[in-house]
């Protein structure tokens, strides 16, 4: 078994490679060998990146190697609100373009749907949580 | 905080390895970039056997 910090440090590239390799896979299952081929490179690539990364000191290797304090945690949260606010915008806008474009299909607004879902059911979970 | 550190002839990554914290986060308490949580502001407290008052005080220069 790796020490806490090594295994703290492999979980980001660790998890970067399984959902890499899974879309990776998918692509080769539908016959798209070249996207299969980019998404495994850009994968190996990023896990290798953040392996590094994550082994020098600094506010971004304690984040990336899930090992950090309250401010880095703090910062963590932050990031990943500010990146679900710019993707409910982006699909937000992306959904606008599918309706006056006359498509029937709509992912964009399933994915509206499922964010305007979690973020309420989250709110009713994470305000009875200390 | 600053000066209660140097009383003690701590560096920043001394403190923060004694309270489980990074010199970058001491770094931001002292200059004021971050408001440090209430256990780790008591923490901070014990630590120079002060107060929390005494210790943030935006009224006192450290």
């Amino acid at each position: 078994m790796l020490p806490t910090r090594r295994r703290r440090r492999a979980a980001v590239p660790i998890g970067v490679m399984v959902i890499g390799t899974g879309l990776a896979g998918a692509a080769f299952a539908g016959g798209v060998q070249g996207a299969a081929t980019g998404i495994l490179l850009a994968t190996m690539l990023s896990a290798v990146a953040i392996w590094i990364l994550g082994g020098t000191g600094g506010d971004l290797a304690a984040i990336l190697r899930s090992d950090p304090d309250e401010r880095q945690a703090q910062i963590r949260l932050r990031a990943g609100a500010v990146t679900a606010v710019v993707l409910f915008i982006i699909c937000g806008a992306m959904a606008g373009r599918t309706f006056a474009q006359g498509d029937r299909a709509q992912p964009y607004l399933d994915l509206c749907i499922v964010a305007a879902l979690a973020y309420g059911t989250s709110i009713l979970w994470l305000k009875h949580r200390r | 905080m600053r000066a209660s550190r140097k009383a003690v002839g701590l560096s920043q990554g001394d403190l923060g390895v004694a309270l489980g914290v990074s010199r970058q986060t001491i770094n931001a308490i002292e200059t004021g970039r971050y408001l440090p949580s209430l256990p780790l502001a008591l923490g901070l407290a014990r630590y120079f056997k002060t107060t929390v008052e005494a210790l943030f005080d935006p009224t006192e220069n450290d």
